[in-house]
């Protein structure tokens, strides 16, 4: 019985991958460029500021998601006999780790701000001969933040979901919604102009709260899925179905007369046990039969042991 | 039409926008130009009450261009900032450098020489536009 597998993705989903490397090389690229323009019209704004830190904190899953698949499509060895999976689900912690700390001290820099009454000065620069107001270069270098990341999020999210990649699928959903960081920037720094010194503050503010709220919740889900929780689907609380037509068809078998399943996630792939209680003698190619059969369920029950046993076990 | 009413609104804007917190230039306007001077000769000089230096005229030149009364004093540096932070005075000069310390505390014009800058209270943004016109134009003037 072969139990130990070369990680291979089904052809369709192959594609995907590649795709999806394709564009977070393209996210990783056009990312830079907009932290090199956000950062030379930055100024005193503090929305701005914050946009930008949220911008370059936004470098990280794309940075994490083309090492961590390039690692993850490497064949188990004898120093890691169970695969490299698990990869995707380290730099999916360690990103929600950054992105949390990241939001509370934005939270606290924005604070501050607003309690020190912090009046934000916008000055004008001179560009090709004519004098612009600073506000307005930010107020484009936020557009140009946006736009592209919504349609690069949103061409993200259906691969990410196809994958069950939490990476790839964090870093999308945050593209797709950074408009509402841009917008909230944009805002604050027409309230700048119209003599309002606290829209920038309040902006900042509500930037880094989004931020602080979507550190937390990854933080959350990566460590749920580093404790073995059952798993769930991609941004759901659903759990995942294919789970369940695994120990229907384990029941099913003819030899079988009760049988248990429970499984794990690992990166973008399951690993679990199978326990079944045998009628009769055990037959190895029943077995076999079996394993094959399960695994041609779905590409995630990837790795998992068919285990006979007298009685079935309390999970 | 829309087309049209953009292009108004921008030009509207565009000559209120941007406004000040604390109406400096309003003040300025409706009484006078309040400059603190710090002594840094040859920008600034004061002998008994009487202000003069490059920087001190550049400001009497500004305040005819935009027809405002001005009026100087004379305080130390951290006196005159404490001062811009309470939007009690309009403008601080003294061969304040770009690099100044009171960065944080105070808001700055662009250099108008490459290294030298008035200090204005921070977040007066229609002060700094009309100060930043006038330095612009100067430097266009004597490249």
């Amino acid at each position: 019985m072969k139990v130990i597998h070369d990680f291979e993705l089904p052809p369709d989903l192959k594609k995907a991958l590649k795709r999806a490397k394709k564009l977070e090389w393209i996210t990783l690229v056009y990312l830079i460029s907009v932290v090199i323009i956000m950062y030379f019209s930055l100024g005193s704004s503090q929305a701005m500021k914050t946009a930008w830190l949220e911008d370059v904190l936004s470098l990280v899953p794309s940075i994490a998601f083309l090492i961590s698949s390039k690692i993850n499509s490497k064949a188990p060895n004898k120093r890691f006999p169970y695969g490299y999976h698990r990869v995707f689900s380290i730099s999916f912690l360690t990103g929600a780790v950054a992105l949390l700390g990241m939001g509370i001290f934005l939270v606290y820099d924005s604070s501050m701000a607003l309690i020190k009454a912090d009046h934000p000065t916008i000055g004008s620069k001179m560009f090709f001969g004519y004098e612009v107001w600073m506000g307005w270069v930010m107020i484009l270098a936020l557009l140009y933040s946006a736009i592209p990341a919504m349609i690069l999020g949103m061409k993200k999210i259906p691969l990410s979901e196809d994958l069950h990649n939490k990476l790839l699928f964090t870093d999308a959903s945050a593209q797709k919604a950074d408009y509402m960081t841009a917008l909230a920037a944009i805002l604050g720094i027409l309230g700048v102009g119209a003599g309002i010194w606290w829209a920038d503050a309040v902006a900042a503010l509500f930037i880094s709260i989004s931020v602080l709220r979507d550190g937390l919740k990854h933080v959350k889900t990566a460590s749920f899925d580093l404790m073995d929780r059952y798993p769930q689907r991609l941004n759901t609380t659903d759990e995942d179905e294919i789970i369940l037509k695994v120990e229907e068809t384990a029941r099913s078998w003819p030899w079988v007369a009760g049988a248990k399943v429970r499984f794990r996630e690992s990166g973008q792939v399951y690993f679990g046990q199978v326990a079944v209680v045998p009628k009769g003698k055990i037959d190895l190619d029943d077995i076999a039969r079996g394993y094959e059969e399960l695994r041609s369920l779905h590409w995630k029950i990837h790795d998992f042991t068919i285990d006979p046993v007298r009685k079935l076990p309390p999970w | 039409m829309t087309k049209w009413k953009i292009i108004l609104l921008v030009c509207l804007t565009s000559c209120v926008f941007p406004k000040d917190p604390e109406n400096s230039f309003e003040e300025a306007r409706r009484n006078e130009l309040l400059v603190g001077v710090v002594e840094n000769p040859p920008f600034t000089m004061v002998e008994d009450s009487t202000f003069s230096g490059s920087e001190v005229e550049m400001l009497r030149k500004f305040a005819t261009k935009e027809g405002l009364k001005i009026s100087f004093k004379e305080g130390s540096e951290s006196k005159l900032v404490k001062q811009l932070e309470e939007f009690e005075i309009h403008v601080v000069i003294g061969g304040i450098t770009k690099k100044t310390i009171w960065k944080k505390k105070a808001g700055m014009t662009v250099p108008y020489d490459k290294e030298h800058v008035y200090l204005i209270p921070k977040g007066e943004n229609r002060l700094l536009k009309h100060l930043e016109d006038f330095i612009f134009q100067q430097k266009k003037q004597q490249p």
